[in-house]
């Protein structure tokens, strides 16, 4: 089964901005110099009035900086860095002034705020478009990372973030496939059973769920769970464990570079704590470790081939 | 010097001169009580500070990065502001933090991390920040505490101005440059006070300002009460007017312990108008020397944190693997992860 290709989820994004924005006056906005142009902010800085939707700087480490003025005196910003993708400009001030804002104070200060964040490959993306930030962002200690995905709608990512008390990387898949059925009440730290399986279990995130997902159709009669971890850090070790532990084998997928990613982490957590169950090797299914080449991203992303592949194997070992 | 840094020098706004006689005229818009109350802070300021770099490279004190040679301008600065107004900074923080009332015993808990420090022994030295003061903690990221101050100002408070502190290292930075960009796009209600050194040359924040559109005034640093004087103004056109401003302290950065150029002139300026006499100023100093004492003392008999302040505050809402990991480190301690503690496998 073949799934057309997506951008970002923009109806869900901008209801839930919306919804914000509406609801709550601590909630603002904060673009680069064409946020109003985006599909998932039109319309908003006409409804609301330019205190609650900025249009700031092009440049993702001063939008944060900005944020962070904002959050440390009381407002909830929600940081649109979706235009661009330098969010490695923004590592400095994310990893010193953002992320361990609350362990350095010991609780005293916090700088909640939701940052949208594209990642993954796409169609036509290529080496500069084609960032997977993860595997940043999942190192700096106090970052939420939250991802998107088929099934995980961003719109209900973005109430939870709010919601919560932190700052939060919300995760935009450039290709997350056909987005599913609407969902609400998702929780910002619970992987979710996308589908139920006695075999193996296929843990993906972002655009991979809609990979996995096919994949898993494509194997029957093989009984195969998938599970998104929607939480990338911290990630939510209870529903991987209990998962792998039901169907003793698991194949992780990532529409990133194979190595010191999410995959491997939890390939980590698997053989840490799960072993006992375990009848096979963890396997990853993950792009080259390289950039993403401009003309070859089929290629270079999980297809469902590779993920049969690796269900063989684990399957036959 | 260059010949643009001595034209810059001399276009400097001074109210008194090197050996404090006053180049104005009429009335100050500053209370001679208040004055005395700069040039007091300021010596605390130093004499804290001095305690601190004698221990600095020690086994209490890795490092530590003093207000040399800015102290009364800083002072000067903070107590030109309204209190409820948040003040975001690059550093040397402790003119701002006793100016704003905080206890001299509170920032040597804080700057050597013991048990009692308001972050519990983790915060950098002098980076903790103060809630009840406005202070919030300092960024070491180069023109981050503008960006930040410029992002409080958008919320456009009627009471307060959001302020940011800066020190000549943040001018060369991109998120300064953004930062007076954006303050100027967006209309921000804040104001960006940049202290820069005369052996460096003078008038580049001032110059990085108007190239972006901003009102911006070059003040002689070593001057407290131009000082004081004009962040002040500044302030009261910040909120009166929305739009924001930036001003220029050059100071003298003497890297000895003695009492800064500022302080110096301040106090000749004092004994001018007969508001500080030796034995006013003998009383000062011992006073201060009794606090810092007392509060080194204090800081010693805290000692430091114990393993117990390793976990905790890194999220609002920590996740059940990590609430476990706490549970278990507060439940056994040194034995965390061992024999005696069944529930916490493999987490050693």
């Amino acid at each position: 089964m073949t799934r057309p290709a997506a951008t970002l989820p923009a109806d869900s994004l901008r209801s839930a901005l919306e919804r914000a924005l509406e609801g709550d006056e601590r909630v603002i906005l904060l673009g680069g110099p064409h946020l109003a142009e985006l599909p998932h902010a039109r319309g908003l800085a006409a409804r609301f009035d330019g205190d609650r939707v900025i249009e700031g700087p092009d440049d993702e480490a001063a939008l944060i900086g900005l944020a962070r003025g904002l959050a440390l005196t009381g407002r909830r910003p929600v940081v649109d860095l979706t235009a661009g993708d330098g969010i490695a400009r923004a590592f400095e001030t994310l990893a010193r002034d953002l992320a361990p804002l609350r362990y350095r104070s010991a609780g005293v200060f916090s700088a909640p705020m939701t940052l949208l964040v594209p990642q993954g490959s796409a169609p036509g993306a290529g080496p500069d478009l084609g960032a997977t930030p993860e595997s940043w962002l999942t190192t700096l200690p106090g970052l939420r990372v939250v991802c998107a995905s088929a099934a995980t709608a961003p719109g209900a990512l973005l109430e939870a973030s709010l919601d919560g008390g932190d700052p939060v990387a919300l995760l935009l898949p450039r290709d997350g496939g056909a987005p599913l059925a609407a969902d609400d009440g998702i929780a910002l730290d619970a992987a979710r059973v996308l589908r139920s399986g006695t075999e193996l279990t296929l843990i993906a995130y972002g655009g991979a769920v809609a990979t996995a997902l096919d994949a898993a159709d494509a194997a029957a009669p093989h009984a195969i769970e998938v599970l998104d971890l929607v939480s990338l850090a911290p990630i939510d070790a209870e529903t991987l464990l209990a998962s792998v532990a039901r169907t003793g084998r698991a194949v992780v997928l990532q529409d990133a570079p194979r190595s010191h990613g999410v995959a491997a982490e939890v390939a980590a957590l698997v053989a840490e704590r799960a072993i006992e169950y375990l009848e096979a090797p963890v396997l990853r299914v993950a792009a080259p470790d390289g950039p993403a080449p401009m003309r070859l991203e089929e290629n270079y992303r999980p297809d469902v081939a590779r993920v049969l592949r690796a269900i063989e194997q684990v399957l036959d070992f | 010097m260059s010949r643009a840094s001595r034209t810059a020098e001399d276009a400097m706004i001074r109210l008194i001169d090197d050996r404090g006689a006053p180049l104005f005229e009429g009335r100050l818009g500053v209370s001679r009580t208040e004055l005395l109350e700069i040039h007091r802070v300021a010596a605390l300021t130093r004499a804290l500070e001095d305690a601190l770099s004698g221990l600095a490279g020690g086994p209490d004190l890795p490092w530590y990065v003093p207000a040399l040679g800015e102290d009364a301008a800083l002072v000067a600065a903070a107590t030109a502001l309204g209190f409820a107004d948040p003040v975001f900074s690059s550093g040397r923080m402790a003119p701002r933090a006793l100016a704003r009332g905080l206890a001299a015993a509170t920032w040597i808990h804080s700057a050597l991390g013991t048990s009692a420090s308001p972050s519990g022994g983790r915060e950098a030295p002098g980076f903790a920040g103060h809630p009840d003061e406005n202070l919030f903690p300092a960024s070491a990221t180069p023109g981050a505490a503008a960006l930040s101050a410029v992002g409080a100002g958008l919320a456009r408070s009627d009471d307060a101005v959001a302020v940011g502190v800066l020190g000549w290292g943040s001018l060369g930075s991109a998120a300064f440059a953004a930062a007076l960009d954006a303050a100027r796009r967006t209309s921000s209600r804040v104001l960006l006070v940049v202290v820069t050194s005369k052996s460096r040359g003078v008038g580049a924040a001032v110059a990085a300002a108007e190239t972006a559109g901003l009102s911006a005034a070059l003040i002689d640093g070593d001057d407290p009460v131009a000082v004081r004087d004009a962040v002040a103004a500044a302030r009261a056109r910040v909120r009166e007017e929305g739009r924001p401003e930036l001003v220029e302290l050059a100071c003298r950065r003497e890297m000895d312990r003695g009492p800064s150029a500022g302080r110096r002139r301040l106090a000749a300026f004092l004994e001018r108008e007969g508001a500080l006499g030796a034995e006013l100023a003998a009383e000062i100093d011992r006073a201060i020397r009794g606090e810092v004492a007392s509060a080194l003392a204090a800081a010693r008999a805290a000692g430091g944190p114990g393993p117990e302040a390793l976990h905790g505050e890194l999220r609002a809402r920590p996740s059940a693997e990590e609430r476990r990991v706490a549970d278990a480190f507060a439940r056994f301690g040194a034995e965390y992860g061992g024999a005696a503690d069944p529930d916490a496998r493999f987490l050693v």
